[in-house]
Formats: structure tokens, C-alpha cells, sequence
């Protein structure tokens, strides 16, 4: 369970970005006009016209839809979901600059919104902005544990020469979340990349004493170790590997992936077959 | 099992604490009732008094108002005045159980009268009209008329109650003799401090969370034990909250307990027989496993309850070792308040004895696509695991993560969030988590399903075409077995099929590994052996709430069903058998799923005999992947006992790494008795390990020895007897031994009427011919010749030559002409080989 935020601008954000395929049953024109249908029997309803709002941009009628968000924004004028609802229209007619007016305002009401941070940070990106960017990510990441905004966080770093930077924001991310392999890999693969063949192995060590299948780790072990030119410490280290391999069971050795793996292990254990051959 | 049901069923039928509001007494109750005019006094309030004699029928209850459920009668209780004086007072009285009422804070009883009432529980006043006077007589009418079904309701104190059974007397009062109605209904509930739960989360081998909800904040205590009613261990969290979540580790797996919760200051909820949970069995094992699958199912209406009663009513009922849940469970934006009514109300009686998981729908999010979801009840209701509490592996998010039971790994999948980084991360880490998989059984669920022609369209809506073009390709390489979504409303479930990921899906886009139903009683079990791309079964299971229809008519799918119900798992070694349950209690589609390679026997040679002696020969034979050794046992019966009558055949027989055979020898063991003919039988004893198909057992025949053999069908029971069927014994007395006797084929138990060897000279030279017995074949007979029959050691057989040697006839002449010698002899020399 995590602490609860108020429910009412939660609720907000997400019906303002709503989705034709989850909200009815059957294409966007009998979802919008399902909502037409309730529009016009209920009082005047802000979430209604946001609903409506959000089908029509995704049904790309940009007019309907700017109809409907300013409709809300009448009806509620701090709806903060309609904020967002807007930034995602002109993000889809390429309206940048007007996109990062609705998403200053979305955030300036809701500042710990991951998402909008998230949303404004690739927009600031790709306008050159990237400090502020770096910044709204950052932001997303205190205020939010889920794993994927530090991914976008390490990404954007990357892109702007910042491995070592990307690589100490997943770091800490993985250690707070328990060292999931979605992060986990991202940040080998970064020290991979830069040929950082140490910081690499060693965490490719800690892999191997964490994870259950440590053979599979311990193959990447061996092919790195290949390729850095320590041809005695991968016959080692697929020796090890060879040895992790026989704990998989026998059914799931049928798999292709697991049979790819005994071929490469095997391969590995005889390098000057592998050459011969 | 069953014992469990009949506890729980009674849990149902009677009253259910704890949920904030339960109900102790319903409108539409069963009721006695008086409605002849005597005057009753006060006795008839009291617990004690004998009502059998009374009427009885449902509420409402009364006359005159056509909306009765029963109707009462009345007397003309004054004669005298001219029309029918309508007698004043009606008497009515139930009974109801409260398991223990120390768990209500209070009571709130509303009646529904017409014109006056009065209400006793347990013989005292709890309650009364304001139109009575207090004690009124039998004949007291009302002080006032009612509107017609006038209700009211008045706050308890749950003091009114006793544990066990209480009995409401009620008394109602007309206005007037002339009034033309009566009219009565009432309803009990109790308020209870717990006002959701207990609900069971994050069970693994070892552990369990228990979760619950107070109207005020307390601190958290939860007692359990193996025994109902006698702890053995508590564990107490001081934090005052309303929320509690106490996390019970240092448990047994695979055993149940029972447990009460509440606070420092006494127990709240639980200690009843129902109130029990059962750890996981050890990682790994196999076990029998139930899993009650339930898809957008949180419309909190009648069709949600219906789809639910036909279960807990169901013959198929057992006790849920896991509850899925395929989002979509609280409509319609997944509120607190939604969730309240459509999970915690609908579901009590079982969420209290079995975890609950669940995957993200649209309507948990408010049908919000982003990755920003806080706050959102969903997450705040449920803990699932990040990091791998009940196996699986990290994922850092209860987005998206996997748990284990036994030798089952499920994975929970977001396909509601479009977010590209979101889904990138899911996906890396969907394959790390496949890859670790050691799990016998994979079932993966997520919302939206990739193929459905319900009320969706997965050729048409993008987080649908997402999942079939993203996920399915990843767990089907991994060798997934059942993906179980929902979001259509509807109950659609496909072939045994693999690699459709094409858009739009069409009945080529794939293979339909199995057209065939996946019943045993009609097309057969769908079977799949291990390894990648064998076939899974897509389940959409989106009914449990209601339905929408659609065109209905996915290429993939077996069966399409527009009807309420859920899905029924049972995991039992290598099988999983489904059934789903519509609301009406009926199983309109099921189907079985067998993993494992398939390992038949045959034989190329089922004559074995003792004398050789001759081999038989089986043949295990395996589909699939020949890359780690294949253990077969086998079933073994017969006359012939391994190991005694044949070399042992070790169990397990083992088909090698790379090869699909091997062959098993029976080598018979060669012995001294005359037993006849034996039989080895050999069948594939059924395993998790492998599907072994229905086949008539391999029998091998193992042939006794030939003289053994025409002694036992000589000698009978005396066979083994040598003094009567030994080789050298005579037992008819006629001069030829017994093992003459077999060599000639005579009854040895009546004196000789065979033809006896004959001399003669042929040619002029001495030959002799044996008609000999055919199945004599273990005996050689060597015909011997000599010129000096005083000195034995003059025979032999190296003189002689053979004319004639077939199975029945032996023809040997000597080889010195009869004329050359003043005597020649010849004889039969007969010797028992040995095998």
C-alpha cells in the first residue's frame, strides 16, 4: 500500500487523459457518442466534456476536442486534468510552445505529478531546454517509485553525454526498488557501452549472486570477459556457468532460450572447437 | 475439502460479522406468526415459548394491501356491533444467529408497519411505534393510522444480543377494527468496528499479510494458530490506524491457520471457523491448486452477485487457494467507495480465507493511459509484490510484477499504460522474469486481451494490438501455458494455438496447434510438451460483472459465450482443467491442459522364455526435446515378479539426453520350477513429469522351461514334488522314467501306450527311431552304439550317423554293418540340458 494523495486531483489527471478504447465498447464514434448521449441528460459536468474531449483528440478532431476542454475549463476552471488534456492536443497539432504554456500550468497546480513532469521534460528536451528537462525528470523520480521515470531519467542523460550521471540515477533507483532487472540492465548496458569493463563485471557479479538463474549471468559474464581479451577467465567463468546451468530444470531446458544458452556455454567451454570448426 | 465447504457454506447461510454493515435479519425473512385474535399475554415474547404451533410465511406480512408476500387473517372480534371488527393485535416471531456479538459496535433495525408496532428481542423491548402505549393489550388498537408500509429505524445496542441464537417477537397493532390493512417487514443489521475485511495478501510459503479496516484508528493485532479458537502466536503493531496491515511471517507452508484480528483493546473480526488462511506450499512442489478467476466483475449489482452465488452454490466449489482478479473490479472509476461495494461487500466470505490478486484495468485508472496513477485506490487497497516476496523476480512496481504457488509462476501485466518508457521496462523485465521462470506452469494476465471480437476489438484497439504484438510473442518463447484477461464482457476462449500476431488476426496469421476441443470427454485434452511455441489457451473471462455481447467470433476461439460467470482453474500436477461457470450454475465450456512430453511403450518382442533363454524387449518412446534425461516409471503386474522370474527392471527406466528411445530387456531368470507360462505386464505409470496416453499394458510372455512345462501340465500341483514328477521317478510303474516319458511325449501317470523307440536293421545296418516329443527341446538325446554291452564305458554316439533328425523323429544307424560284428547294440541316450 502507499500513502494515499488526494483523490480528487488523481481523479482529475486521469480522466483528462483518457482513452477511447477503455472508456466504451466498440470504436470511437459510438464512445463518443455515448458520452454526447450522457452529456445531454446530466447537469453540466466538467468530467463529461473532458471525457468527450479526450475522444476526440484521439479520434485527431482537434476542433471538437478544443471545444470540449474549453467547455470543462468553463465549467471548472482549475480542472487540472483539462490542463493536461490541452497540453496533449497542441503536442498533437505541433504546437509546442502553446503545449508548454498548459503543462506549466498543469504543474504549477500539480507539482508532484510525475507524469506531467514527464510529459513537459521530453517537450523542453526536444526544444533544447535540456536542464529544465533534466530537472521536471528528476522531479518525477523523487515523487514517484515507479521504476520507469528513472529509465526516462537515465535515457535522456545518456543522450546528452551523461552516462555516468544516468548510471548513478539508476543506481540509486535500483537499490530503493529492490534492484529490478529493468534497471538493472539499463545500467550495465551503460557500462558496457562506455567500455568500462570493470564496473561492468562487477556488477555483473552482484547479478550473479542475486539472481536465480545465475548461469544466465554468468554467460554474459564469459562473453564479455571474451570480448575484453581474457580468454582464461571466460573458460572460467563459462565452467561456472556450465555448473549454474544444471540447476535449470529439465522441462525448462527445452526452451529456446535456454537451449541457445547450453549451445553458447558449450561453445564457450571449447573455444578451439569453435575456431576449428 | 468437502468437510471445509459444508463450514463454509454454513458461514454464509447464517451471518457474516465484520464487514462494517452485515445483515442479522432481512426484509423478506420466514416468520410464525398468530393471527387469530387471542390474547397472548407476555409469554409469547420470551425465547422459551413454543410457537410451533403458529403459521408461517416470508415478510412482508399482513392483509389488505395487495403487496403481501403472506397474507394474515383476522377475526370479528366484536360480533356485536354490526361489520367486522378487525381484532388489534398480530403476533410474529424468528429467530436469527449471531456467532459472536462482541464484534458489533451496534444495531440498526428498521421496521416497516402498518399501523402500530412493537418489538422485543430476546424478551425485552427494544423498540415501539409512538402510536402504542407501552404493555398494550392484545385488544389495544393504535393511538393513531400509519401511512400504509410506514418504516422506521432505530440505533441498538448490540447488548440486545446473545451469542448464538436470539429470537425478535413482534407485535403489530391495528388502528381500528375497521382499518382495512395491515402491513409488516422488518430488518437487523449490525455495525461492526471492522468495516472491510480481513482481506489476505502477499501469501507465500512462510507468510501472509492480513488487512483491515476500522471506523476508528487503533493499533493492530492479529492472533493465529493451527486450532481454531486457540492461538498460538500474536503479532501487535502499536500504530494507530484505520488501515492496519500486519505482515504474519515464520509459518509452516502448505498449512492452515486460523486467526481473529482487532486491537490491544480485544478481538474485531475472525476466530470463527471460516476465518482461516493457508500458506503456500514449499516453491516448487506440486500441489492441487484452486484458482477463482473473476473478470471485470465490479459492477456491485445483481449479475455480480449472481455470477458469485452460482459459485459458492456450485457443486465445483472449493476452497480458493488464489483469487484473480482481471481488472476492471470496482466500477466505474474504481473508487474507494466502488471497490468497498464490489470487491470487500461482494466478495467477504472468501477474500477473508484466500489472497487476492489482481491485474490493472481501465476502470481502476478512471481510464487514465499515463503512467501517473497516485493516489489511485487501486494501489492502495492492494499490496503485491516489488520485490519478489512470493518468488517471481523484481520489478520494482505492482504495475507489473510475478509471484509463484507451488509450481505455478503468474505474471501480472499492465496493458493499460501507453507510456513507451513504462512499457520498455515491463518488457525487459517480462524477460528476465521468463528467463529465471523454473516453474512447472506459467499463466500470465493482463486487461486487455489480444484476441477478442466481444464488446472490444483486438484488431482494432491499440492497447490490445499492443499486448498481441508485444507480450505475446515474449511469453509464448517462453513456453507460456494460459493468459487469462478481461475487458470484453463476455467469456471467449481460444484453441490451443500459437504465433498470431498478426494484425488483424485472421485465421492464418498463426497455428491452431489443437482444433479440437480440449475436453477429455470429446476431442481430448489439449497437450503440450515443454519448450517454446508448444501452444497456450487465451482466455477472455470478462463476464463476472456483466455482459455486452459482440460479434462473437474471434478466429481463435473455441467457444464465444455471451453470459455472466467466472472462470474455475484446478492445477494438479501437469493438468490444469478449467471450467467456466455461468451465472445460472451451469459449466458451459471447460477444457483440460496436459504439459509433458508423451512417453509410449511398445515392444518388438513379447516371447520371452526360461530355456535359452529368449529376452522379450519393451520400447520407450518420447516426444519433444531429447536435452536432459526423461525418467519413466512403469506399472508392473503379471504372474512373472521382477526381479524373481526376470532381471530387475530398474524404476525409473531413463530415456538419455539425445536420444527419443530405449529399449528395456526382460531377461528371464531360469529356474527349477514347474510353474507353466508367466506374464510380465508393462504400462507407463502415469507422472507429472510427462503425458503417458491411455494404452493396453505391453505383456510378455515368459515361456517355464519345456520339461517344466509338461510336468506342471502332467503333474498338476505335484509338479515340484520329485518324488512324483522327477526326472528319475516312475509313478505309473511302466519302466520309462518321467523324463522318458516327456522325451516320448507318454502320460506319465498311466503305463506306457506310446510307441517305443524301435530297432531294426535297415540295409544291414542296426538303426533305431525315437518318435520323440516336439516341445521337448531341452533335452538332448544322443543314440549310442557299442559291440560290448558288459563294459559301459563302450557306448558311443561317434559311430553312428544320423538319417533323420526333425522335431518329432530322430533315425540313427550305427555306422558298422551288423554283418561285420558278432553284436552291435544300440540305445537312446536322453540328458536334461540346462538354460
Amino acid at each position: 500500500m502507499r500513502p494515499a494523495i488526494p483523490l480528487c486531483a488523481c481523479l482529475l489527471a486521469a480522466v483528462a487523459i483518457g482513452n477511447p478504447s477503455a472508456s466504451g465498447h466498440g470504436d470511437l464514434h459510438e464512445a463518443i457518442e455515448g458520452v454526447t448521449r450522457i452529456i445531454e441528460d446530466s447537469p453540466p459536468e466538467a468530467s463529461l466534456f473532458l471525457r468527450r474531449a479526450e475522444l476526440h483528440r484521439l479520434h485527431e478532431d482537434w476542433v471538437e476536442a478544443e471545444k470540449d476542454y474549453r467547455r470543462a475549463l468553463e465549467l471548472e476552471p482549475e480542472h487540472g486534468g483539462a490542463s493536461l488534456g490541452f497540453a496533449r492536443l497542441r503536442l498533437a497539432q505541433h504546437r509546442e510552445e502553446d503545449a508548454l504554456q498548459w503543462l506549466d500550468r498543469f504543474i504549477s497546480a500539480h507539482p508532484d505529478d510525475p507524469e506531467g513532469r514527464l510529459l513537459r521534460a521530453r517537450v523542453l528536451d526536444r526544444r533544447g531546454k535540456w536542464n529544465r528537462a533534466e530537472a521536471d525528470l528528476e522531479a518525477a523520480v523523487a515523487s514517484s517509485t515507479e521504476p520507469h521515470y528513472v529509465s526516462a531519467l537515465a535515457e535522456m542523460l545518456v543522450s546528452h553525454g551523461h552516462p555516468d550521471e544516468a548510471v548513478r540515477a539508476l543506481d540509486k533507483a535500483s537499490r530503493a526498488h529492490g534492484f529490478p532487472p529493468s534497471l538493472e540492465q539499463k545500467a550495465l548496458e551503460l557500462e558496457e557501452g562506455a567500455g568500462r569493463t570493470e564496473a561492468a563485471l562487477q556488477r555483473l557479479d552482484r547479478l550473479i549472486a542475486r539472481e536465480s538463474r545465475s548461469d544466465i549471468w554468468l554467460a554474459r559474464k564469459a562473453r564479455l570477459l571474451t570480448s575484453a581479451g581474457r580468454p582464461d577467465e571466460a573458460l572460467e567463468t563459462w565452467g561456472l556457468a556450465a555448473a549454474a546451468f544444471e540447476a535449470v530444470p529439465a522441462e525448462k531446458r527445452a526452451l529456446d532460450i535456454n537451449r541457445r544458452l547450453a549451445e553458447e556455454i558449450a561453445r564457450g567451454l571449447n573455444p578451439l572447437a569453435t575456431e576449428n570448426r | 475439502m468437502r468437510h471445509l465447504l459444508v463450514i463454509f457454506l454454513l458461514a454464509i447461510d447464517t451471518v457474516t460479522l465484520a464487514r462494517g454493515a452485515s445483515t442479522l435479519l432481512g426484509f423478506g425473512s420466514t416468520w410464525r406468526y398468530l393471527d387469530d385474535g387471542s390474547d397472548q399475554g407476555a409469554a409469547w415474547r420470551q425465547p422459551g415459548f413454543n410457537d410451533s404451533a403458529w403459521a408461517s410465511g416470508p415478510a412482508e406480512l399482513g392483509y389488505g394491501d395487495g403487496d403481501e408476500a403472506t397474507v394474515t387473517s383476522f377475526i370479528d372480534a366484536d360480533p356485536i356491533t354490526s361489520g367486522v371488527q378487525k381484532n388489534a393485535t398480530t403476533y410474529f416471531r424468528t429467530t436469527f444467529d449471531v456467532p459472536d456479538p462482541s464484534q458489533l459496535t451496534s444495531l440498526s433495525l428498521t421496521v416497516r408497519f402498518d399501523d402500530a408496532a412493537a418489538v422485543y428481542i430476546n424478551g425485552n423491548e427494544v423498540a415501539r411505534t409512538s402510536n402504542l402505549a407501552a404493555n398494550a393489550a392484545s385488544d389495544t388498537y393504535a393511538a393513531s393510522t400509519s401511512s400504509d408500509n410506514q418504516t422506521q429505524t432505530w440505533t441498538l445496542s448490540p447488548s440486545a444480543l446473545q451469542l448464538g441464537l436470539n429470537l425478535v417477537a413482534v407485535e403489530i397493532h391495528q388502528a381500528s377494527g375497521t382499518s382495512s390493512d395491515i402491513s409488516f417487514d422488518l430488518q437487523l443489521l449490525g455495525t461492526s468496528q471492522v468495516t472491510r475485511g480481513p482481506y489476505l495478501q502477499l501469501n507465500n510459503e512462510g507468510a501472509v499479510t492480513l488487512c483491515w479496516r476500522t471506523q476508528t484508528a487503533t493499533d493492530s493485532v492479529v492472533h493465529y494458530g493451527t486450532t481454531q479458537g486457540a492461538p498460538s502466536a500474536t503479532v501487535t503493531d502499536a500504530t494507530s490506524t484505520t488501515e492496519h496491515s500486519v505482515r504474519v511471517t515464520g509459518l509452516l507452508p502448505d498449512t492452515q491457520y486460523f486467526y481473529a484480528v482487532g486491537s490491544s483493546a480485544g478481538v474485531l473480526a475472525g476466530g470463527q471457523s471460516a476465518d482461516f488462511f493457508r500458506t503456500a506450499p514449499v516453491a516448487g512442489t506440486d500441489r492441487p491448486t484452486r484458482i477463482w478467476v473473476l473478470g471485470d466483475c465490479g459492477t456491485a449489482n445483481s449479475n455480480q452477485a449472481a455470477v458469485r452465488d452460482a459459485y459458492y452454490q456450485s457443486p465445483a466449489y472449493a476452497f480458493n487457494d488464489l483469487i484473480l482478479l482481471l481488472g476492471d473490479n470496482a466500477y466505474n472509476t474504481g473508487t474507494d467507495t466502488e471497490y468497498q461495494n464490489a470487491v470487500f461487500g461482494m466478495y467477504f466470505d472468501v477474500l477473508r480465507q484466500s489472497p487476492v490478486w489482481s491485474c490493472l484495468g481501465n476502470h481502476e485508472t478512471a481510464q487514465a493511459t499515463s503512467g501517473s496513477y497516485g493516489g489511485v485506490p487501486y494501489f492502495d487497497i492492494f499490496t503485491f509484490p516489488t520485490a519478489a516476496e512470493c518468488g517471481g523476480s523484481v520489478s520494482g512496481t505492482e504495475r507489473y510484477f510475478s509471484w509463484e504457488f507451488g509450481n505455478i509462476h503468474f505474471i501480472s501485466l499492465d496493458t493499460q499504460t501507453t507510456d513507451a518508457t513504462l512499457r520498455a521496462n515491463m518488457l525487459t523485465w517480462l524477460e528476465n522474469d521468463l528467463a529465471a521462470n523454473q516453474r512447472r506452469w506459467t499463466i500470465a494476465c493482463w486487461h486487455h486481451p489480444p484476441y477478442t471480437k466481444g464488446s472490444h476489438n483486438s484488431d482494432t484497439e491499440g492497447q490490445l494490438i499492443w499486448a498481441r504484438e508485444n507480450l505475446v510473442p515474449r511469453l509464448e518463447a517462453a513456453g507460456v501455458d494460459l493468459v487469462l484477461t478481461g475487458h470484453s464482457h463476455s467469456y471467449e476462449r481460444s484453441f490451443l494455438i500459437d504465433g498470431f500476431y498478426a494484425t488483424p488476426t485472421s485465421a492464418a496469421s498463426g497455428t491452431i496447434i489443437d482444433s479440437g476441443d480440449g475436453r477429455e470427454s470429446g476431442d481430448g485434452a489439449y497437450g503440450k510438451d515443454y519448450g517454446a511455441h508448444q501452444g497456450a489457451v487465451y482466455a477472455v473471462a470478462g463476464s463476472s460483472g456483466q455482459i455486452s455481447g459482440g460479434a462473437l467470433n474471434h478466429p481463435v476461439m473455441f467457444t464465444s459465450l455471451n453470459q455472466l460467470g467466472s472462470l474455475i482453474l484446478d492445477v494438479d500436477g501437469n493438468r490444469i482443467d478449467a471450467q467456466f461457470l455461468n451465472s445460472n450454475g451451469a459449466v458451459t465450456d471447460w477444457f483440460t491442459l496436459e504439459k509433458g512430453p508423451i512417453v509410449t511403450l511398445s515392444s518388438t518382442d513379447t516371447a520371452a522364455a526360461e530355456f535359452g533363454p529368449d529376452s522379450g524387449t519393451l520400447l520407450l518412446t518420447r516426444s519433444g526435446s531429447t536435452g536432459a534425461a526423461l525418467p519413466v516409471s512403469l506399472n508392473i503386474g503379471g504372474s512373472a515378479l521382477n526381479g524373481q522370474d526376470y532381471d530387475t527392471v530398474v524404476l525409473p527406466v531413463q530415456i538419455p539426453v539425445g536420444v527419443s528411445s530405449t529399449s528395456v530387456t526382460i531377461q528371464p531368470m531360469a529356474d527349477s520350477l514347474a510353474e507353466g507360462d508367466e506374464t510380465a505386464t508393462f504400462s507407463v505409470t502415469p507422472s507429472v513429469d510427462y503425458r503417458s496416453p491411455p494404452a493396453t499394458p505391453i505383456v510378455i510372455t515368459i515361456a517355464d522351461l519345456p520339461a517344466d512345462s509338461w510336468r506342471f501340465a502332467n503333474f498338476g500341483s505335484d509338479a515340484n514334488t520329485p518324488e512324483i514328477a522327477g526326472d528319475e521317478s516312475d509313478p505309473d510303474a511302466d519302466g520309462l522314467s518321467n523324463l522318458l516319458e516327456y522325451v516320448l511325449d507318454d502320460d506319465p501317470l498311466f503305463p506306457t501306450t506310446a510307441p517305443l523307440p524301435g530297432a531294426e536293421i535297415t540295409s544291414g545296418y542296426l538303426t533305431l527311431t525315437v518318435e520323440r516329443n516336439p516341445q521337448a527341446t531341452d533335452v538332448l538325446l544322443e543314440v549310442q552304439v557299442t559291440d560290448d554291452v558288459t563294459d559301459p564305458g563302450t557306448w558311443t554316439g561317434n559311430d553312428t550317423t544320423v538319417l533323420e533328425d526333425t522335431p518329432a523323429l530322430l533315425k540313427v544307424r550305427d555306422n558298422i554293418p551288423v554283418a561285420s560284428s558278432p553284436h552291435r547294440f544300440i540305445r537312446l541316450e536322453v540328458t536334461r540340458e540346462t538354460p
